[in-house]
């Protein structure tokens, strides 16, 4: 055990320093790695004050105590205090929901109605009624809004993104143009032009009391650019599928719908796994975009609360937090990606 | 006798069986079309009334209206009584300076740590893996807000960090000099004698690259001895820096957050090209006694580029889009010019017609760039 150890650091240390050019790089990306890194620590850990009062923080260090005193603002926006269970348990349930959709062992019918029934129960939860206090949807925020969004978004996308795939690829021009010109014209525009648009026009396309508020239409807009760019890559995945699976299928006997639904889609979506996840992913990190259309994401939270008076001049450490929290989402999302593609492909050879 | 041709199955998408026959196709996608024709016509005739119903049907006169708001910075500076479309046509110049000043940044930040991943020392690909993680995982509009809270913390005017006293950075941005042209008529001759340098040359049969630089040293000593340029130092007067060129602190705030934020995925691009170049040229360079170095400059990296550039396009037209985001620090780009428009003149509608259509104009513009670099690139190598 010892001597694989031994062989082990011999070699890293040959790597390292073996050659000259090998030991001067190695060298210089050390020092210069340290070098930068020694202020960053004495900043965030040494000099920091991790509890107390506003009075209590220092110019030289970070001020964590901050982040503690305003920590459920950060992660539940304006929702009202003393309702934070609610909010925290409509988190929960959509975590479950979200990831229980991604284990590949659990998709069937069952699990479909059971994610329906988590996203209606977190969205009861949130809202009121049924014997609980109403709160108007222009107070939820923070991680209850980030998850629902993508929950909404994804959800609403994939199977406009299935409809939108085929039809760029039917034959008829009819369906193929304006499906085109759709998935252009979402994935053209940025992101935050087709929030804006969505908050601008549809007031106006949907007249009067029935106009939608301003969650809906965040969530209309992220449907309409989560179908654009999943049915993109669902595009790959159908192309990706032999022309003698739909031709063998039709030797069978099944019509087109059929053959779509039991032979061609479910290969597709295996192969486009990875870019799907991908996907999800991106979405994630674009939630924090809602700010700019007045809703209060982790990141508006964050810029709210750093204008209150008595913590002035400590967004960077709220930003961090912030950075903190899309880190490991993102992260353990990404680390299942890769986990998934490597599953899959082991399946399949 | 019968000669054997192999037969040649032509498939094409028209062998699907149509199984319900021709005639049920065509009433299919008659309906098909008609649904979607109605549902268009249904949408524009609901905006349509919607508008005329709040008096909002003038076109797009409002354009030529005094917009009341100010850019002072950028290629077309902008004042109070400029119209909207000065302002419009301001914002859209901001969008592409930025992008042009990001482009080529995150694009060698991305080819530098792209490189280091894919290297054997293992300080360097950990120290690379590290940064890829940690950039393409947060949002860009995160990453944009820390570089903009950090670069609150830089000094104030007075006490602004000089480089030689040539560049100051400060709260007011960077400050930094720039070659003004005095005389025009030495300018020109500058220029033509360098040509007529580089093409007496070209008689020769000397390199190109002793033909460039006899061209820049003829153009050199001609500036020199005609003084046509001059160097323009911002000179610190009161509150402000006279002369030089700057660039203000959130430009530099959004321009710092997509280089790291693009960076990060254009080195994931960077290592994925180079990864698709079959090992065998490496081997094969290594054989014919080229160095490591020497075989990835040489080898590897012209077949790189032949692979990287779909997902580079798409990178950029990513940072073209990803500069609206520069609205939440203030920076008056096309989104934020479009928005002011739309505040003060309430025309939702036709200000967001015109910005889908300057981003959309300036994706193609992107993907067209790229396009004639691929078939550049396709002509130089041998297929």
């Amino acid at each position: 055990m010892s001597g694989l150890a031994v062989r082990r650091c011999s070699n890293v240390l040959a790597t390292l320093f073996g050659s000259t050019n090998a030991a001067v790089a190695s060298l210089l990306l050390l020092g210069m790695a340290i070098w930068s890194a020694i202020p960053v620590i004495r900043w965030a850990l040494l000099d920091a004050v991790w509890h107390g009062a506003p009075a209590d923080c220092r110019p030289g260090g970070a001020c964590w105590a901050y982040v503690w005193a305003k920590l459920s603002f950060f992660l539940f926006g304006f929702y009202p205090a003393d309702l934070h269970w609610r909010a925290a348990l409509a988190t929960v349930l959509l975590l479950t929901a979200l990831s229980s959709v991604l284990l590949p062992w659990f998709w069937n019918w069952m699990l479909l109605g059971a994610c329906a029934g988590m996203y209606a129960s977190a969205l009861v939860l949130l809202s009121g009624g049924f014997g609980l206090p109403t709160v108007d949807s222009e107070a939820w925020g923070g991680l209850p809004l980030m998850l629902l969004l993508t929950t909404t978004g994804l959800g609403l996308g994939l199977p406009a993104g299935v409809v939108l795939a085929l039809a760029r690829r039917s034959r008829a021009p009819a369906l193929r143009w304006p499906a085109t010109a759709l998935i252009e014209l979402a994935r053209g525009v940025p992101f935050i032009s087709v929030l804006f648009m969505a908050s601008l026009l549809v007031p106006l396309i949907i007249p009067g009391g029935l106009t939608p508020g301003k969650l809906v239409r965040a969530e209309l807009a992220f449907a309409l650019v989560a179908a654009a760019f999943i049915a993109e890559v669902l595009r790959g995945g159908l192309q990706a599928v032999s022309q003698g699976q739909s031709e063998g299928a039709a030797a069978l006997g099944l019509d087109r719908f059929h053959a779509l639904r039991l032979v061609i889609l479910p290969q597709a979506f295996r192969i486009a796994i990875p870019g799907l996840a991908n996907t999800a992913v991106v979405f994630l990190k674009d939630t924090s975009l809602v700010l700019v259309v007045g809703l209060t994401d982790p990141i508006g939270a964050v810029n709210a609360a750093a204008q209150d008076g008595q913590w002035l001049g400590h967004e960077l450490e709220g930003y961090l937090f912030a950075a903190c929290l899309y880190l490991i989402l993102g992260l353990s999302l990404g680390c299942y990606a890769g986990w998934l593609e490597h599953e899959l492909r082991s399946e399949t050879h | 006798m019968m000669s054997r041709r192999a037969v040649h199955v032509q498939r094409t998408e028209h062998d699907m069986p149509a199984t319900n026959g021709g005639l049920t196709v065509v009433c299919r996608r008659v309906v098909v079309a008609a649904a979607i024709a109605i549902t268009c016509v249904l949408v524009v005739s609901a905006v349509g009334s919607a508008l005329s119903a709040r008096h909002m049907n003038g076109g797009f006169s409002f354009l030529l209206r005094p917009a009341g708001v100010s850019i002072p910075d950028g290629w077309i500076a902008d004042v109070p009584s400029d119209s909207f479309l000065r302002l419009i046509a301001a914002g859209l110049a901001n969008t592409a300076n930025l992008a042009l000043a990001t482009i080529p940044l995150a694009t060698c930040l991305g080819l530098v740590v792209g490189l280091a991943r894919l290297s054997t020392n293992p300080v360097a690909s950990i120290l690379a893996a590290a940064y890829v993680g940690l950039f393409r995982t947060t949002p860009a509009l995160l990453q944009i807000l820390i570089w903009a809270a950090l670069l609150l913390q830089l000094p104030s005017m007075r006490s602004a960090v000089s480089l030689g006293d040539l560049i100051f950075v400060s709260q007011r941005g960077l400050q930094f000099p720039i070659v003004v042209v005095r005389d025009d008529v030495s300018a020109l001759s500058m220029v033509l004698g360098a040509g007529a340098a580089y093409v007496c040359l070209s008689r020769a049969s000397l390199s190109r690259i002793v033909r460039l630089a006899a061209g820049l040293l003829a153009a050199i000593a001609i500036a020199w001895a005609t003084s046509a340029f001059a160097l323009e130092r911002p000179i610190r007067q009161g509150l402000r820096f006279e002369g030089g060129g700057s660039v203000s602190p959130e430009f530099l705030a959004v321009m710092l957050g997509l280089v790291f934020y693009f960076g990060a995925f254009i080195a994931e691009t960077v290592r994925s090209s180079i990864r698709s170049v079959p090992y065998s040229q490496t081997e094969a360079a290594i054989s014919l006694g080229l160095s490591r170095l020497r075989a990835l400059q040489l080898v590897v990296l012209p077949q790189a580029c032949r692979a990287a550039i779909p997902p580079l396009t798409i990178q950029f037209s990513s940072i073209v889009k990803s500069t609206s985001l520069a609205t939440v620090v203030g920076y008056p780009e096309l989104f934020w010019t479009i928005g002011a428009t739309v505040n003060a003149t309430g025309r939702a509608p036709e200000s967001v017609l015109i910005m889908m259509g300057a981003y959309l104009t300036l994706t193609l513009l992107v993907a067209g760039v790229m396009e004639l670099a691929n078939r550049h690139l396709l002509r130089q190598t041998v297929p």
